[in-house]
């Protein structure tokens, strides 16, 4: 998919192995873009290669072939390109014998951030952390490190967060607000968020565009939409009276036989099987149903990621 | 400058980190004290005066002290990071590998230092107390303690924790195996050399400042082969 927007992260073939030729490859000629101020989605079972992906746009691995920019320039190369990324690792990274201000306050030098103090205390604050700031993060809940780690990793204001599984280990409150959180520094800060995720429900929320990864490549990468728009020819039908739902789909399945039908509520979701929108809606006003709206049938996310991955997905 | 503010971030933090544990300042200081003690107890007994002995203890044996010291804080700073998955955070930034590595061994030895020098510090005071009088170390010495251990102890921790950075956790079971063997054989032997003639000279102190900056360039030239995939592969 390309755009006039800047590209961010482009990977092109991408390509690594670990052991020789023969071995096959973790992760095998990935291809892909996430532009400027996207929220771009990367899912796939466990060792599919999505840490593996991160580590490689980190310049913590080399590609063995194919290659990535960020920012236009190969990871690794220069230092001063990291300063541009925030990162928070599915190990958040901390320290259990340091307190909350000097996790934040370590690394907020790392990166030459200025005027430390009032920054690690807003965001602590923002995190709700705050009253913790002088606490030891070993006595801290795993969602209690994941928002520090959050805190952390976009301390000096970075132009793209690269996260690995966000919302591991947190309570449902807490993935609310991690996911306002993201929300808002994509639109707010236009900030590039890249997420390496199980939580098919968060990445649903959160993301314009996803990826799914399996056994090393990209078996699908669009927007949400497209991809649960599924098959042509599969529409959602909703009745201005709901209880008529099933007398009009024993109406359909006569129509189009019984598999073409499936009654969820007050919706009836149909396979066409050929035929047309406008025949369907005759036959259902012929019959003296109102029909509500008529829309193409959007599959839910985790149906997709299924069907993509088979047995094998494991997500959340 | 951005360089030695890295340098500089990454040791104060190593040295909080090691003086707020008090399992590890224990330990240190338990096995520091233990070994001063002997060594001072052990003095007298011989043909050489007691300054020789006392001289030829503090020269030896302070500086294994502190390296033994340092080889207990190094797994802490080095491999524990590795192991726990924080060191792979910290390649993350905008730090260059040398500032790490370098940062880390100037963190550990900072406290090691000041134990040796608590070490030195021990031995004299039991030395004094066999003599009857109060000893102090002389020029070459004190020279010894301020500017050749601690180059000793940085050396040998840089070398340390670039094998521990550089190595995967089965082999950096053997390289301290190793080194624990090491560090006693070493210290064993200190015990034959300190009741002989006395060797503590400028010579013996520039010996050990030159061996420790040659260890120290070594280990600098090797690190250029220190990476970061090699670090994160070697993780696990």
């Amino acid at each position: 998919m390309q755009s006039d927007t800047a590209a961010v992260i482009e990977a092109f073939d991408l390509t690594k192995r670990f052991g020789g030729p023969a071995e096959p490859p973790v992760l095998d000629a990935v291809n892909l873009r996430v532009e400027q101020g996207e929220v771009f989605g990367y899912i796939g079972p466990n060792g599919a290669g999505k840490t593996t992906t991160l580590r490689l746009f980190l310049g913590l691995l080399r590609p063995s072939s194919g290659s990535v920019r960020v920012f236009g320039e190969i990871p690794g190369e220069r230092d001063e390109l990291r300063a541009r990324i925030g990162v928070l690792l599915e190990n958040s990274g901390l320290d259990d014998r340091m307190t909350a201000f000097q996790s934040i306050d370590y690394h907020a030098r790392l990166y030459g951030v200025g005027d430390r103090k009032r920054k690690i205390e807003r965001l602590l604050d923002f995190v709700g952390l705050l009253d913790k700031r002088n606490e030891r993060v070993g006595t801290f809940s795993t969602g209690m490190k994941r928002k520090l780690g959050l805190a952390r990793s976009i301390i000096h204001d970075p132009e793209l967060l690269l996260l690995d599984e966000p919302s591991a280990g947190l309570d449902p409150e807490a993935q609310k607000m991690v996911r306002e959180l993201l929300q808002e520094l994509a639109s707010a800060r236009r900030m590039t968020v890249f997420i390496n995720s199980h939580h098919l429900d968060e990445v649903e929320r959160l993301c314009s565009r996803i990826a799914i990864l399996h056994r090393g490549r990209i078996r699908a990468c669009d927007t949400v939409k497209s991809l649960q728009a599924g098959k042509r020819g599969h529409v959602r039908v909703r009745l201005s009276e709901p209880h008529h739902a099933v007398r009009a789909a024993a109406l359909l399945e006569g129509w189009l036989g019984p598999d073409a039908i499936s009654v969820q509520g007050p919706r009836i979701e149909v396979s066409l099987n050929g035929r047309t929108t406008p025949e369907l809606v005759r036959l259902l006003v012929e019959d003296g149903l109102s029909v509500e709206e008529v829309s193409p049938a959007l599959r839910r996310l985790e149906d997709v990621y299924f069907d993509i991955v088979g047995g094998e997905g494991g997500a959340a | 400058m951005k360089t030695f503010d890295h340098v500089l971030t990454v040791a104060s933090k190593e040295i909080r980190e090691i003086v707020t544990n008090r399992g590890l300042v224990f330990s240190g200081v338990f096995f520091a004290g233990f070994l001063s003690v002997m060594n001072g107890l052990g003095l007298g007994d011989a043909d050489v005066g007691l300054r020789a002995q006392l001289n030829n203890a503090l020269f030896s044996t302070c500086a294994l002290i502190a390296m033994f010291v340092g080889y207990l804080y190094a797994g802490q700073t080095y491999l524990r990071e590795k192991q726990t998955g924080i060191a792979e955070t910290l390649l993350c930034a905008p730090v260059s590998l040398r500032s790490i590595w370098f940062g880390k061994a100037l963190g550990v030895m900072v406290p090691s230092w000041i134990i040796a020098i608590l070490a030195a510090a021990t031995i004299t005071a039991i030395a004094s107390r066999n003599a009857g009088q109060i000893m102090m170390p002389n020029s070459v010495l004190i020279v010894h303690l301020l500017v050749a251990v601690p180059l000793f102890i940085l050396a040998a921790v840089a070398l340390l924790g670039f094998a521990q950075l550089m190595l995967g956790m089965r082999e950096n079971m053997v390289v301290n195996m190793v080194t624990i063997f090491v560090l006693f054989t070493a210290l064993a032997g200190t015990q034959l050399i300190v009741k002989r003639a006395e060797f503590v000279t400028w010579g013996a102190v520039g010996l050990l400042v030159a061996a420790s900056l040659a260890l120290l360039a070594i280990t600098a030239g090797l690190s250029r082969f220190l990476s970061r995939e090699r670090i994160v592969r070697t993780i696990s």
